[in-house]
Parts: C-alpha cells; structure tokens; sequence
C-alpha cells in the first residue's frame, strides 16, 4: 500500500488520484530553435548573409536601413505589430522588402522569418536585413537563423540601457549608438555607456552613427560589408 | 508573454486532448525570462484549453536553461 495516499499501487505514480506524470523534458524555445536551423540552411544554400536588427521603438533602426538601402542592393524585411508604413519606406530607396504584421506579437519569430524570406526571395549572394519590433525585451529569446545581430540604441535613451537590459545587449555582435547629433542637447555621457557595454558585452563591436545627418554610417557599411565578406557559403 | 505562449503551445501539442493539471518549468536565473511574469501570463493565456487551472511549479536553479520538465494530466 502506499504510504502517501493509500492506494494499492507499488509503482511511482502521482498521488492525487488519477494523474499522470508526463516526462517531457523538452526546451521551450526548441521548436522556434528548429525552425530558425532550417532558415539558416535556406541561407546557407543561397548564400545569403541575414542580419537581425533589434532596438527599442524609434531609435532609428528604419532610417539607418534606408541610408543602407540607397547604397547597398539589400532585401529587407520588416516587422512591426501593425502597419506597413516600414516595408513602404525601405520600397521608397527603390529596394524589396516584405513586411510582417506580428498583430500582438512582441517580437520576429523563425516561423515568421522563414514565411518572410520565401516571399522576399532574395537572389544568391544577397543581403537581407531583417528589423525587428521595436522592444528591447522579447526579440533577444528568439533565434531567426540570422548571422548577427545588430543592437541600436540612441542617444535619448541613456548611457545606462545595456545594464537595464543586458539579455539584449549581450546578444548584439554590433552595438550602433545612433542619433549623435542630437549630443548637445542631451545628457548622455559617452564614457559610462561605453563602460556599460563593456561590462555586458566585452567583444561588441561598438558605432556611433547618426542616420538622420549621415555621421558615422559609412563605419557602419564597412562593417556591413565586411560581414557579407567574411560568410562563406559552403557551396563556394 | 511570449515565452509563456511557447510553453503553453509545447505542451498543448505534446498533450493536445487530455487534461492538464500540472506543468513543472525549469527557468534559469541567467535565462532572461521573470517567472513571476510567467506565472501571470499563464492563467490568462490557458483560459479556455485543456490546461485551463493548471499549476505551475517552476524551479529556478543557475544557468540559462528554459525547459518544460514534465506535465501532469488527468487519466480517464
């Protein structure tokens, strides 16, 4: 008899009657890890370098991708809760790019980027950036089978938002500090949020860019361009 | 929100007819998910499947882990 609930059984078994315990032992974000291996594969045959850009809403990560667009032949792919304000202005630089509506979602996920690549069908050899919802939370859990990824931040959030958000932060190849030109007119000490990168993030390769005026964005398109170099397709 | 909807997505496709009554979580400290926030974010988005009223029991050692450890159902 058992002695926990005086039932009959000798196996282990839950003690409130009629249960089951299931061993599942299964990773959360393992079906979205699945998914974001197979689109690096599709990458991978098409040679493609995938970039994955992550900010908090308005730091500039549409303007930036615009000065890239009218430059560099990029495919991008948007993604915003609603609208497609974002897609329309990448297609204004005369680039494609696809737009994908997450409705409540809070982040890009590798089933969405994955639907979002087929549609864009980027030749081989391409360039695909894909900016992500505006939150400097969730899009960090969630792997897109991008190459690196590029976190901006800009001078009106202050020096202290990679130690607020060091998950985010600690995730990015590429820090961009953008808006630079906006430094006169706000306090943002330069020194700490450097120290504050450093702490979170030691190997980050660290811009200061404004995408409005233009500063700083040719470091950023050596970086760009270096990165398409430095991807070798296994087919090559 | 997010990774609560992931969670609860795995389990209904793992266990998608029986009833749920208990879902034990591993979150690690270094995981970057608050299991508070889970804890919240699940009942609301479990109103109204088979997990509805489900415990959650979550441990929290070290590490960066984010695992479903098991599920515990009803048996007819």
């Amino acid at each position: 008899m058992c002695a926990t609930c005086g039932c009959g059984s000798t196996s282990d078994h839950g003690h409130g009657h009629g249960h089951e315990t299931v061993t599942l032992e299964q990773r959360v974000l393992a079906k979205n890890d699945h998914l974001a291996g197979h689109n690096r594969q599709w990458l991978a045959e098409r040679d493609l370098l995938a970039i994955n850009l992550m900010s908090s809403p308005g730091s500039g990560k549409t303007t930036l991708l615009e000065r890239t667009a009218r430059v560099v032949p990029v495919h991008v792919i948007e993604g915003d809760q609603e609208t497609l304000f974002d897609a329309e202005r990448i297609q204004a630089t005369g680039r494609p790019a696809v737009q994908i509506n997450t409705g409540a979602g809070c982040h890009l996920d590798a089933s969405m980027v994955a639907e979002a690549l087929r549609r864009l069908d980027p030749p081989v050899g391409a360039v695909v950036l894909i900016e992500n919802v505006g939150n400097l939370v969730c899009p960090a859990l969630f792997d897109l089978g991008e190459h690196a990824r590029v976190v901006i931040t800009s001078v009106t959030e202050g020096a202290d938002k990679p130690l607020k958000y060091p998950h985010m932060f600690r995730t990015a190849d590429v820090v961009v500090l953008n808006k630079i030109d906006l430094l006169p007119y706000v306090d943002f000490d330069l020194g700490r949020f450097g120290e504050a990168v450093s702490l979170v993030n030691p190997t980050a390769v660290v811009l200061r860019t404004s995408a409005t005026r233009g500063d700083g964005v040719d470091g950023w398109l050596e970086w760009l361009r270096a990165a398409r170099r430095d991807v070798v397709s296994p087919v090559h | 929100m997010a990774i609560t909807q992931s969670i609860v997505d795995a389990v209904m496709e793992k266990i998608p007819d029986r009833k749920v009554v208990g879902v034990r979580l591993e979150i690690g400290l270094a995981a970057g998910v608050v299991a508070d926030s889970v804890r919240f974010c699940f009942d609301l988005i479990t109103e109204d499947t088979n997990l509805a009223g489900a415990e959650l029991s979550i441990d929290e050692p070290p590490g960066q882990e984010l695992r479903i450890k098991s599920v515990k159902v009803e048996v007819n």
